[in-house]
């Protein structure tokens, strides 16, 4: 079976290159990208089976992309799971109101992430 | 000369007017820049520390290669002073939020011995790790008051686990809850190492750490027992604690029961004066479902409540704005709106009556009678200035049923 492949949409370099490793040791492919505006074109192109998606970041926040990928035919059926460190009550609220299928808040634990990802990809 | 002394006097009432108007201005801004500082700081502090936490857990994985064990129990240790760190920051939010007067209850209708048991339930796993004897016990018939519940489980996990941590192996932790005449009565002991009476007055400010186990063991934040006595004082209720040096500690937190009128009454108060602060409106959206008492006689109370409470989720996810609330009585429920004069409050009610409608349908074709209810609006400040008032403009304003889809 080909390996599934995420999404993950995040300013912070480090984070990045830690899920990396993180999710390739999980056996999924990472592809990534480090604002809203390449996240929101790579979802189009490289056609991933989930995104994991920040919110605050450059160019444009992650509540704006999610809403885009749930408008566009292309990738409305993509699962999209917000990982963000606005800890406030608001957060799930906000991001379900804006099409996303699950919340975490950062700092998260690995394996929840995982679980979450693991049921989604059902 | 009077006329001109007068109209003098006047000038200077409005100017000193004016000038407080403008200070108590500033006043507002300065107190929103602290509650964003507040949470943009901790927003920052978290960004770091989750990278810290993912960082040392890809090594505790052995995802970057093979550890020793002493490697693993000294990045055991970081892991776990980060999830500290981590706590600390989601309190000392709360509890900035909570001072700055910016929590709002959400209270519905709950059976909080049902509640007190689940919550208490889910400790199990810990207390049975320190071998304790935890016995959880509740009245057998629902216990049913108004209560926020988010902020009612924060209470009972703060209180819990309090106890399984100062608590030794094989000591014992007690859950209970007793219904009394006006109010509810929790209490939650345990035979743990207690606290110094000295230190006793003290036990529900912040940061008062006294009765901590010396070296090995889980540390708190220090907030914990202070939220949870902010959390109770919002319910209108008292939090008291007894204990004894190495005997135990008992803490024990009256809730008292109001009816669904007075409920409504004070969330609907409390947005008035929000808005009139803000000079901004407020809007009151009232669904009340018909012939609810024939309903429930047929439906059950368990049905009927799980009917409510699906209705209140599906409202709720038909709000996308960021204030709004949702209070559930037994046949009624009150969606306050903040800042939403009358146009888009009646925007906002098509809404609810739209998605009310079609969850209707769907109840419908699984079998459910027909269930008519009725949606009204009211304004503040156009259509009412006070809570009563508002209250009985928005009832029973424009009828729907169930059937006209």
């Amino acid at each position: 079976m080909p390996k599934k492949k995420i999404l993950f949409i995040e300013d912070e370099v480090d984070l990045v290159e830690m899920m990396k490793l993180r999710l390739a040791a999980a056996g999924y492919e990472a592809v990534v990208a480090f604002d809203g505006e390449e996240g929101l074109s790579k979802a189009k192109t490289e056609k991933p089976d989930l995104v994991l998606l920040d919110i605050i970041m450059p160019k444009m926040d992650g509540f704006t992309v999610c809403r885009a990928l749930k408008e566009s035919p292309v990738t409305e059926n993509i699962p999209v799971v917000v990982v963000s460190a606005s800890g406030g009550k608001n957060l799930p609220q906000r991001s379900f109101a804006a099409g996303a299928d699950e919340v975490i808040t950062k700092p998260f634990e690995a394996q929840e992430l995982l679980d979450k990802i693991k049921k989604l990809l059902k | 000369v009077e006329a001109w002394c007068l109209s003098k006097a006047n000038e200077g009432i409005r100017l000193l007017y004016k000038e407080l108007e403008e200070k108590n201005e500033a006043l507002k801004k300065i107190d929103q820049l602290k509650s964003d500082f507040v949470s943009t700081v901790s927003h920052e502090l978290r960004t770091p520390l989750a990278i810290m936490k993912e960082g040392v857990s890809l090594v505790l994985d052995k995802i970057t290669g093979e550890v020793n064990p002493q490697q693993e129990k000294t990045l055991g240790m970081v892991y776990s002073n980060i999830n500290r760190l981590s706590q600390l920051i989601t309190d000392l939010l709360d509890i900035s939020k909570i001072e700055a007067g910016r929590v709002q209850l959400k209270k519905t209708l709950v059976d909080a011995g049902a509640l007190v048991k689940d919550i208490a339930e889910k400790w199990r796993l810990e207390s049975d790790k320190k071998k304790q004897k935890l016995q959880i016990a509740v009245p057998q018939k629902p216990v049913r008051i108004y209560l926020d519940s988010d902020k009612a489980i924060q209470v009972l996990n703060n209180l819990i686990s309090n106890a399984i941590k100062y608590t030794p192996e094989g000591g014992a932790i007690n859950v209970g809850l007793s219904e009394r005449q006006d109010d509810v009565l929790l209490v939650v002991s345990d035979s743990g190492i207690g606290i110094a009476s000295e230190d006793l007055p003290h036990a529900f400010e912040r940061f008062r750490q006294f009765s901590r186990a010396p070296g090995a063991g889980a540390k708190g934040t220090g907030l914990g027992l202070a939220i949870t006595r902010e959390l109770v004082n919002l319910h209108e209720g008292t939090i008291s604690v007894d204990s004894k040096l190495n005997k135990g500690s008992s803490f024990s937190i009256t809730l008292p029961k109001m009816d669904s009128e007075t409920v409504f009454k004070q969330h609907i108060l409390s947005g008035i004066k929000e808005a009139a602060e803000k000079n901004s409106h407020l809007a009151v959206v009232t669904v009340k479902i018909s012939d609810f008492a024939k309903l429930q006689k047929e439906l059950g109370y368990d049905r009927m409540h799980g009917l409510l409470k699906e209705i209140e989720d599906t409202i709720n996810s038909s709000l996308r704005r960021k204030a709004d609330t949702v209070v559930r009585d037994t046949g009624e429920l009150i969606v306050l709106l903040f800042d939403a004069n009358k146009k888009s409050a009646s925007l906002v009610r098509e809404r609810i009556s739209s998605v009310m409608q079609s969850f209707l349908e769907k109840k419908r074709a699984q079998g459910l009678e027909a269930v008519v209810f009725n949606i009204g609006l009211a304004a503040y400040p156009e259509d009412a200035a006070d809570e009563g008032d508002l209250l009985n403009k928005a009832r029973g304003v424009v009828k729907a049923k169930s059937e006209n889809a």
